[in-house]
């Protein structure tokens, strides 16, 4: 009952919070100066401008077009883009939306993997070269912005050693063609992964290899290695599987900088464009889905928490 | 009946027991910042960065004026040319100097995140301090804004208000510390809330402390270490949000010079004037890099554990 009651609680809020990024979205464009159609009408006759403003329902006033806005939303009708001719918020999402995940699903699979074994690495051998190796390079791939690590490698391997396509994404079979458009962005993507994975499994693994029940194990004659994998590892990777949902989150939005730099029609430079150009139905629609993807992965994020630790209750009645 | 014989004051006087003094505590005592300070300058990384630090605010303070080379006016006649021995990091498309763009920049790029890192943490204390204070409803209604606050997805919401108030440094302050502070506000009341009912708080009260007394002696300098590790933390984050959104386009217009705004002019560049990107770019990692450092020294010698 408890739980139940929890979870109620949760969605409401998290409701809340989806109306209320929306009307604040919907009223921050709203205050910007100009408007989407400004810059075409600037030439057209008047009677046409009229017209123009009244297709869009440019022409009410700001708060029968914010309810107008709303129901739409209500409705899953976003409305059609102002900028992009023909196109809905869900025409965009369904054509880019694959382009950017699996950009990020990429970036993911490769830095995560390589960031784990990093860690691994650096708690097992600690006090070692290698730990300092893992450490050293873990900082210093954070302190570089990953957009300047795209533009390295776009100049080297792709200006200068010509191994790989300069910019574009691979037009046929989205999900698993053309894989050399995409080597590139997802190197350039993955390093801040590796840092942050290697060095948050190395910080709990060596926070692990403090507890008794570590003395016990290896008291019971264990090896190393069976003390490493059947205790130690498992016991540390609470906060990754905790973690990981978070990246998956964040990574639609990360790769906002490297969609730039390789031109990958992705929904983060939609998204930028749109929002450049005051494209409201497009801005609110994506700026919905994306917070709802956000916000319900932070939601599972918690769930999570009290599936992999049972000692976390998530209705805890203690606060 | 012997006479009973009294004492004269010399064989009365007390022995003089300094000698034995057990109780005395011999070291110097050490507060926990003389602690971590000790522990932090023992600490060959946090030499680095602070060293690092220190030579990257010289340049920033007097790098223009050492170059003493135009970096403000349009000279066609030495547009994009290669360091040499007058232009030591070259110059860019419109002959301006770079050194002194690159520190002009940098000036600004690190005020940016000064200010933003210590907005949250102003906010943030503010708000965490409140929620812990009064507690109850108080508590509970200001907890729900902030887990709607915590949210929004930061990049859009910084985008978005960068376009209401406009590509300038105030319009940039607004929109990368709307965000921000919740994290440090929820920080902040976790801590707080753990050490009013921690025992030597309940102690202090028992002994009749007052409470500006525990504040000052209890609270605040258990939460500082924190503020500080979160102020360190905070700062590459703000640089590097700077710097990507006027890559995009989206951040300060270039009638201002920042980083990252030095580093959008030179991304252009690149295969034929690669200093241009350079540069900037160089000066921004280790800026980062070196509060990157500093942060981790800090947290070693902060954290009660590490220092058995």
């Amino acid at each position: 009952m408890k739980t139940l009651i929890y979870f109620a609680r949760r969605l409401l809020i998290m409701l809340l919070t989806l109306f209320i990024i929306a009307t604040a979205t919907f009223f921050l464009l709203a205050a910007t100066p100009g408007d989407a159609l400004s810059a075409r009408v600037e030439r057209l006759p008047d009677v046409v401008a009229e017209r123009l403003y009244a297709k869009y329902g440019l022409d009410r006033p700001i708060m029968e077009r914010y309810v107008n806005t709303m129901t739409g939303l209500l409705q899953g009708d976003f409305g059609d883009s102002i900028i992009y001719e023909g196109q809905t918020v869900q025409s965009i999402i369904r054509e880019k939306g694959p382009i950017s995940a699996r950009l990020g699903i990429q970036q993911m699979l490769l830095g995560v993997t390589v960031g784990l074994l990093l860690g691994i690495l650096a708690a097992v051998k600690k006090g070692t070269i290698w730990d300092y190796l893992v450490v050293a390079l873990s900082i210093l791939l954070i302190s570089v912005p990953n957009l300047v690590f795209a533009l390295m490698l776009q100049q080297v391997f792709a200006g200068n050693l010509k191994w790989f396509p300069v910019i574009g994404w691979p037009r046929e079979n989205i999900w698993f063609g053309g894989w050399e458009y995409t080597v590139l962005p997802t190197l350039a993507g993955c390093f801040g992964y590796i840092a942050s994975y290697a060095r948050l499994l190395k910080a709990s693994m060596l926070d692990v290899m403090n507890q008794d029940y570590i003395l016990t194990a290896e008291s019971k004659g264990l090896s190393r290695g069976e003390v490493i994998r059947h205790h130690v590892l498992r016991n540390s990777f609470i906060p990754i599987v905790t973690q990981l949902p978070m990246s998956v989150a964040m990574c639609i939005t990360g790769s906002f900088f490297i969609e730039s730099v390789f031109s990958i029609p992705g929904l983060g430079l939609y998204y930028v464009e749109a929002v450049a150009a005051q494209d409201i139905p497009i801005v609110m629609g994506q700026t919905v889905i994306l917070s709802a993807i956000y916000i319900a992965v932070v939601f599972l994020t918690d769930i999570l928490y009290t599936i992999v630790d049972p000692r976390i209750r998530i209705a805890g009645g203690k606060r | 009946m012997a006479t009973m014989r009294t004492l004269t004051s010399a064989e009365a006087a007390r022995v003089d027991r300094s000698r034995f003094d057990a109780e005395k505590i011999d070291r110097p005592t050490i507060t926990f910042w003389q602690g971590a300070w000790i522990r932090l300058r023992k600490n060959p990384i946090a030499i680095a960065a602070m060293a690092m630090l220190g030579i990257l605010l010289f340049f920033i303070l007097f790098g223009p004026t050492i170059g003493g080379e135009n970096y403000i006016d349009i000279a066609p006649s030495m547009k994009n040319m290669p360091p040499d021995g007058t232009h030591w990091f070259g110059t860019d498309a419109m002959g301006r100097d770079l050194f002194s763009r690159v520190w002009i920049g940098a000036r600004l790029s690190l005020l940016v995140a000064l200010v933003c890192a210590f907005i949250q943490i102003v906010v943030g204390c503010a708000y965490g301090g409140a929620m812990a204070y009064f507690g109850g409803v108080v508590d509970m209604v200001m907890m729900r804004i902030l887990e709607i606050v915590i949210s929004f997805p930061s990049l859009l919401v910084t985008l978005l208000v960068m376009m209401v108030v406009g590509k300038n440094v105030p319009g940039l302050l607004v929109a990368m510390s709307i965000t921000s502070w919740c994290g440090t506000a929820r920080q902040m009341r976790g801590q707080l809330m753990q050490l009013r009912e921690s025992e030597y708080v309940q102690a202090a009260q028992m002994i009749g402390a007052s409470p500006v007394r525990i504040i000052t002696k209890h609270l605040l300098p258990n939460t500082v270490s924190i503020l500080i590790l979160n102020l360190c933390s905070s700062i590459p984050g703000y640089i590097f949000t700077e710097a990507s959104l006027s890559f995009l386009g989206m951040g300060l217009s270039n009638d201002v010079i920042s980083l990252g705004v030095l580093i959008s002019e030179g991304k252009a560049k690149l295969s034929f004037y690669p200093w241009e990107l350079v540069f900037p770019t160089v000066v921004l990692c280790v800026a980062v890099l070196a509060f990157n450092l500093l942060g981790d020294a800090l947290r070693d010698a902060l954290d009660p554990r590490t220092h058995q």
